[in-house]
């Protein structure tokens, strides 16, 4: 060992140093080469049964799969010698004999290694003029999941997945030999709650999603990273979109919150993004008003009840950025009682967590207190509620209690100045999630062009009862740069230290 | 040249497959001197001395296979006795089981010993209903006579033997696959490294051994090293049982010395050469899995080096004879139509090539062969040659390369005359 735990080799005549105990295709990385496989998953036991990622490594007799070759100092290793290229081609033919070739019609096609690995490796001809193996197609899985036994070149990555990640063992292999087809154990329906990841993983299009089946190729769409907002855990997300609207979610690897996984509930939370029954404007008295006069109206009503007390609900679903407008205007107006609600229901063991929204400890941060099971028995001049998107709402009897009432809300309801709300994907920002850990969201879509954010409302509103206000921030990132020179627990965090991975607060008391 | 009976000497009297007759033939007698007089590692030393090499195929030298196991380590450590005898032609371990079972439990236990293994399975090939009948009820009467279980003949020694029967899969005879069949999974072969000694059953040191390389181990340790190595000849010491099938007069298993003759020899005394009289078109000297010999390669000398070097192998010891009554490309293709069936589906080249080889010698077979179709056949199976996992691949191209080469006029007269 080259110390400090490196190891140094030579990948196709270039030195290079690795963390001990990787395997081939891991230092290959860091040599800047791929080493095309199918069945090695970094996060999954290693059954080199594909056979494409044969490197030759010298003093061995015969090639070897770069999946089961460690790492050692002083090994030479060939990812692209003369035999090693001839073999991939040879594996790529026999994976494409009894494959379909289907692309056309399937959801794989742009994101399918096999396609990419036929361009690379592949010959371009067939040389195999037999009848195919005909195997088992359209075969539902239950609710989430669809299989296509014919695509299936049976890397087992999906069997491995469930049985050592998800910890349900619930795929198998029947049959054997080119008759080999994966099934499902008992009555043929998944039941994991993270089972949808098998299609994430699966490297071909054997595995497809009900969900997003046939709505969009994939090179019709945008892809925006951002994290999934459905519970605390903030799994980082690659969303799909297309004219707007959410196709779907996958997860984006990141070792510190999700490795490379996300629950189905997440994934599949998404519908209220496009829901047409959204709050498209502000309304005034039940009418629909541009957003000066609602402004406007909200700015008097809030300063007309000063003297009464304002109550201000914060929603954990804001971001850190609106959030800290929001304590702007509450100190702007002298509210006292400032308070957020926090939806909690069930977690598990891998990353589903109880707090289901993505930023109750931003609202905590920003010195909003968790709303009190009994409320305090008062009455307000006004009631300023943002509205949480799901699994809270303030009790009827407390919302009587208000003279005035100022509502964010995504659907319509009763207030006396309503204002949209925008969705996770509408806008930038950063929250804090599970493990006090900041992360950031970015905008993809856009619902309904004349929508503002929520932070742009606020500052509006500042203005309008401070005359002390300075300039508002134009973007998500300046508002990020004065939160943190204002709240010390965000410290030395900057927008560009928060980048698409997230980045610890600065405090170190992290509440899991 | 003759049979010289070790393993076999009791096997046609009944008496010895039950305990009492085993032991009053000097059974059980090197169990005890290794228990009473030797450490476990006497027991590895003798069986170095002896030159044993496995007896499954591959001959592999067996002490040094114990010799890999770990020492120190904590984990309890297993022996798998393979006796999943599939590969086409071997009968051997068969005969071995059904007539004189007490030898490979008593070499178990010995094979046990030496490397501190606590608990032995032997893993029975399905069909073999009368093998799993007879081991089992030697187990039984072994136990009761304390031969089998906790501190046997009073020592400190303790190993239980249980017998694991087979579903009728090939791959379960390679010995990782058999041990993930063991271990109650689809029996797939694993990857190695880690090889079975250092990570074998339930990821504990596991010896594989076939049946007649323990049954050996008893003759071994009850007469020594030396002796054994002085029988054969270099390389490939002792006897071995040979089971010689196909178009022969007297098909059978036979206990020979190696090197004490020719290939053609071993035929014509033992087997009396073809039913029909017909000349000899090809054997498979050890197993369809190696490379066919043709009818005028057989004057090479019988051991395991010696075939190898007329490139072949002795395998299995099961020397399968045919005629010129068959056509070579019928032969060919009855070869990769087992194995296709058998490919286990695991690995790209194996699953998917087997048949693809299978369909076109289908293709040779009917008369219907394309020009290009023997360099097409050549290119594909190199392309499965040592790309897999096990070495059921391997048993595909072997066989179906040598043909191609030694009997290419006979393929070439299966090409199709284009008449258009």
């Amino acid at each position: 060992m080259s110390g400090n735990g490196k190891v140094t080799l030579t990948i196709d005549g270039k030195e290079v140093s690795v963390p001990a105990g990787v395997n081939v295709i891991e230092a290959a990385r860091h040599a800047g080469k791929l080493v095309p496989h199918y069945c090695y998953h970094p996060r999954l036991s290693v059954v080199g049964n594909c056979r494409i990622c044969l490197v030759e490594v010298e003093g061995m007799p015969v090639p070897q799969i770069g999946c089961n070759t460690w790492v050692r100092d002083g090994m030479v290793v060939h990812t692209e010698s003369e035999k090693v290229l001839r073999l991939r081609e040879g594996v790529m033919e026999f994976l494409l004999i009894n494959h379909p070739l289907d692309c056309t019609i399937c959801d794989q096609a742009g994101e399918c290694k096999l396609q990419d690995y036929a361009v690379d490796h592949g010959s371009g001809i067939t040389r195999h003029e037999f009848e195919k193996t005909k195997k088992p197609k359209n075969v539902s899985w239950g609710d989430r999941v669809v299989f296509d036994s014919e695509r299936c070149i049976l890397c087992t990555r999906c069997v491995r997945f469930l049985d050592e990640v998800a910890g349900t063992d619930e795929v198998g292999i029947d049959q054997r030999g080119d008759s080999s087809t994966l099934i499902v154990k008992g009555d043929g329906k998944l039941t994991s709650p993270y089972q949808m990841n098998i299609i994430d993983i699966c490297p071909v299009g054997a595995l497809t999603s009900k969900d997003f089946r046939f709505k969009s190729r994939l090179w019709f769409m945008q892809f925006t990273h951002t994290i999934c907002t459905s519970c605390a855990r903030g799994c980082n997300v690659i969303l799909g979109s297309r004219d707007n609207r959410v196709l779907r979610m996958v997860p984006r690897v990141n070792p510190d919150v999700n490795d490379h996984w996300m629950c189905d509930f997440g994934r599949l939370h998404y519908a209220f993004a496009n829901d047409p029954e959204r709050l498209a404007a502000p309304r005034v008295a039940g009418k629909g008003a541009p957003y000066p006069v609602a402004v406007q109206r909200a700015a008097a009503l809030l300063e007309g009840a000063r003297g009464q007390g304002i109550l201000a609900v914060a929603s954990p679903f804001m971001t850190n950025e609106e959030l800290h407008s929001l304590k702007g205007l509450c100190d702007a107006l002298g509210v006292e009682d400032r308070y957020f609600l926090k939806p909690v229901g069930e977690g598990d063991d891998l990353l589903v967590h109880p707090e289901k929204c993505p930023n109750a400890r931003g609202a905590a941060l920003l010195g909003f207190a968790e709303a009190p099971a009994d409320w305090p028995e008062k009455e307000w001049g006004a009631l300023l509620y943002f509205v949480p998107r799901e699994g809270a709402d303030l009790p009827e009897e407390l919302l009587e209690r208000a003279k005035k009432k100022v509502v964010f809300a995504l659907r319509p309801r009763d207030a006396d100045v309503l204002v949209p709300l925008t969705t996770w994907i509408e806008k930038d920002g950063t929250v804090v999630s599970a493990g006090d850990r900041v992360q950031r969201l970015s905008k993809g879509i856009t619902f309904e062009p004349t929508l503002l954010t929520e932070r742009v409302v606020l500052d509006r509103l500042r203005a309008a009862v401070d005359a002390e206000a300075g300039k508002a921030a134009d973007t998500a990132a300046q508002a990020f740069t004065r939160l943190c020179a204002d709240v010390p627990a965000f410290g030395e965090l900057t927008w560009a230290k928060v980048g698409l991975q997230g980045a610890p607060l600065a405090r170190q008391e992290a509440s899991a | 040249m003759k049979e010289t009976r070790v393993m076999l000497e009791f096997a046609d009297d009944p008496a010895q497959r039950t305990l009492e007759g085993y032991r009053g033939n000097g059974g059980y007698q090197a169990l005890e001197k290794a228990l009473k007089e030797m450490k476990p590692d006497d027991v590895t030393e003798e069986v170095v001395k002896s030159g044993l090499r496995g007896r499954g195929g591959a001959g592999f030298p067996t002490g040094r296979k114990w010799k890999f196991v770990p020492k120190g380590n904590e984990k309890p450590k297993y022996i798998a006795v393979n006796a999943d005898e599939s590969e086409p032609g071997t009968c051997k371990d068969r005969v071995i089981m059904e007539q004189d079972p007490h030898q490979m439990l008593e070499g178990t236990l010995l094979a046990a010993y030496a490397v501190g293994a606590t608990t032995a399975y032997v893993y029975i090939r399905g069909e073999y209903m009368e093998c799993i009948a007879t081991v089992e009820k030697a187990i039984e009467e072994a136990r009761a006579a304390n031969l089998v279980g906790k501190n046997i003949l009073g020592t400190d020694f303790s190993c239980d033997i249980w017998v694991h029967p087979g579903a009728g899969a090939y791959i379960c005879g390679e010995e990782t696959a058999l041990l993930t069949s063991l271990e109650g999974n689809r029996g797939y072969p694993r990857i190695k490294p880690p090889f079975p000694a250092v990570e074998g059953l339930w990821r504990c040191p596991t010896v594989v051994n076939n049946v007649e390389t323990l049954a050996c181990v008893t003759h071994i340790i009850k007469r020594g090293g030396p002796w054994f190595a002085s029988l054969g000849c270099e390389g490939s010491t002792g006897t071995r049982l040979f089971g010689i099938s196909g178009h022969v007069k007297r098909p059978g298993v036979y206990e020979l010395e190696c090197g004490k003759g020719t290939l053609r020899e071993v035929i014509e005394t033992f087997a009396g050469g073809t039913l029909s009289g017909r000349p000899i078109q090809g054997v498979f000297p050890g197993g369809s899995s190696f490379q066919v010999l043709k009818g005028d390669e057989l004057d090479v000398r019988f051991d395991i080096d010696s075939v190898a070097k007329a490139g072949s192998s002795l395998g299995s010891g099961a020397i399968a004879v045919f005629d010129d009554s068959v056509r070579a490309v019928d032969v060919a293709l009855n070869v990769a139509e087992f194995y296709a069936h058998e490919s286990c589906g695991q690995c790209t080249p194996c699953r998917e090539g087997a048949d693809w080889v299978r369909n076109m010698l289908q293709r040779f077979a009917d008369g219907e062969a394309r020009k290009g179709d023997i360099e097409l056949l050549m290119d594909v199976t190199d392309k499965m040659n040592g790309t897999t996992i096990c070495a059921l691949a391997v048993a595909i191209v072997f066989p179906i390369q040598s043909f191609l080469r030694k009997f290419r006029p006979e393929f070439e007269a299966c090409i199709a005359k284009v008449t258009a």
